[in-house]
């Protein structure tokens, strides 16, 4: 992700993160559109048989902590 | 995430195809969706994985085992295991050992063996990777050792900070 993400060949290297959470412990239906409602949110990806959800974010928009807590609100 | 898709076709076992199909209708996906993400897991990790003898307790039974072993013995395990197996591991997949790739490491052990939950920030100061988990305090102190072996071998020390449900790792910008 680091290496990709570096590739873009910015001069100036643009924020950026990604978590990986389990849907074990935060599944809900319609993860995905729910989460990309969330500003900052620039990229979900539901991976059912991994059960987890990927998401890319803005981290100077939000947290990852605050994604958390948005889908343990939707459990 | 996603990547560009091809078509293929294959001759695929019945009852297989039966168990796909009926799963990818309990999720609400389609079956391809299901199959390409089988196809990625095996792709991207249990290739891999099987290389290292990799085996799969249950969360009840991984978190009993770390309870009960002794701290030494952990830490001693951790940094034997961090010193080698994510080389073999990140070798067999892209053919080279550096940050990169490492870290790739912790993004696949998140993703296809749950061992923790994942996420990484990264600007212009550096990079910071969460790991949280629910195996306690053992396991972060596994953890802790276990990346702190895989990176010397790229000769870096990023600096770590642990609870009993977590580990941090801060990388410095290039």
């Amino acid at each position: 992700m680091r290496e990709e993400h570096m590739k873009q060949g910015t001069a100036e290297l643009q924020p950026f993160g990604n978590a990986i959470f389990s849907l074990h412990t935060h599944g809900s239906s319609n993860l995905e559109s729910k989460l990309k409602t969330i500003q900052g949110i620039t990229e979900v990806y539901v991976n059912y048989v991994a059960d987890v959800v990927e998401v890319k974010f803005d981290p100077s928009k939000i947290r990852s902590e605050d994604i958390r807590d948005f889908m343990k609100k939707l459990e | 995430m996603r990547s560009k898709t091809v078509p293929k076709s294959f001759r695929i076992d019945e009852s297989a195809l039966d168990a796909v199909e009926k799963e990818a209708a309990a999720q609400q996906v389609s079956a391809n969706t299901l199959v390409n993400q089988i196809l990625t897991q095996f792709s991207e990790f249990e290739r891999y994985a099987k290389k290292i003898s990799t085996v799969k307790p249950s969360s009840f039974v991984f978190r009993g085992l770390l309870d009960a072993a002794d701290v030494d013995k952990i830490i001693e395990l951790a940094k034997t295991a961090g010193s080698s197996i994510p080389q073999a591991f990140v070798v067999a997949k892209s053919g080279k050992v550096d940050i990169n790739s490492l870290l790739d490491h912790l993004r696949s052990l998140a993703l296809y063996a749950h061992l923790y939950e994942y996420s990484e920030n990264l600007d212009p100061r550096g990079e910071i990777v969460t790991m949280i988990h629910e195996f306690g305090l053992n396991w972060s102190i596994f953890l802790v050792h276990y990346v702190t072996a895989m990176f010397e071998q790229v000769g870096v020390s990023p600096k770590l900070e642990m609870s009993d449900r977590s580990v941090i790792l801060s990388l410095p910008g290039k």
